[in-house]
């Protein structure tokens, strides 16, 4: 997890435009795990993300089926992404051109694999 | 790391339009490197930068860490080792909307790394520019003096 810096409290809790969301850990007992990218408190851009990573570092065995909702309440059917160094992809990269809204993102898979979520605000509308 | 021309003393700590930030070395003794995009004297833009790539060039895992504002950091991005996971890199585009004022790095002490980012297109993005429209001429015409009056 990130350090910020001591004097920036306040501001951990605004979003800050240009910031880049970043978790990766492994899956809880639960086998799922849930991310609210619009409203984080730490890192949350406060709308939905347009670009980024989602990346799966299983070696055990197993798929890792990631959901992904442009609105935190519809979410889309799963994506399987296969384990690592056995198949590929691993990953799956969602670009500004994709139009996909990034609010929320839904993981499950077999508890302690490790997975990395890298999820960007995308530019301004022109 | 770059040699600016000895002559450019003056113009190296003013933010030069278009100009790429460039930086690759070893990760130093404290395992940390930090790097101000926006505020470095010799090659900064004077503003973050919107695009560019951060590789790992070792055969250990490395870290990195980006800042929108040189104060709160991105949580902790980890590059795998070379030729052992993939990718060992990461690229950052304008579209992804990230500013990148400073960058840290952790790593084992002695590892390579290589950083390029640039300053990324004005936002107001491409603006068409249409020459104005003109008369097309006309055919050439002369006038003898005997037929004026």
């Amino acid at each position: 997890m990130s350090h910020p810096h001591p004097s920036v409290k306040e501001e951990a809790s605004t979003p800050l435009p240009g910031h880049i969301f970043v978790r990766h850990g492994d899956l809880p007992a639960s086998g799922e795990v849930t991310f609210c990218i619009a409203n984080d408190k730490l890192d949350g851009f406060g709308r939905p993300g347009r670009t980024g990573i989602i990346k799966y570092d299983g070696f055990k065995g197993g798929e890792l089926l990631v959901q992904i909702s442009p609105d935190g309440q519809k979410f889309s059917n799963d994506i399987h992404l296969l384990i690592a160094f056995a198949s590929y992809p691993n990953f799956i990269e969602i670009k500004y051109d994709d139009r996909i809204y990034i609010h929320t993102i839904r993981l499950r898979g077999i508890p302690t694999e490790h997975y990395s979520i890298i999820i960007m605000p995308g530019r301004d509308e022109e | 790391m770059a040699r600016p021309h000895p002559t450019a003393k003056e113009e190296a700590s003013t933010p030069l339009p278009g100009h790429i930030f460039v930086r690759y070395g070893a990760i130093n003794a404290t395992g940390d490197v930090e790097f101000s995009v926006s505020g470095d004297k010799r090659d900064g833009f004077g503003r973050p930068g919107r695009s560019g790539i951060i590789v790992n060039l070792s055969d250990h895992n490395m870290i990195f860490q980006i800042s929108a504002d040189g104060h709160k950091y991105s949580n902790e991005i980890t590059l795998p080792a070379f030729g052992v996971g993939f990718p060992n890199f990461m690229q950052i585009t304008y579209d992804d909307g990230v500013l990148i004022h400073s960058i840290r790095l952790h790593g084992v002490a002695g590892d390579q790394f290589g950083i390029v980012i640039a300053p990324g297109r004005n936002p107001e993005g491409f603006i068409p520019q249409f020459a104005p429209a003109m008369e097309e001429p006309g055919p050439l015409r002369k006038i003898s003096k005997s037929k004026v009056k």
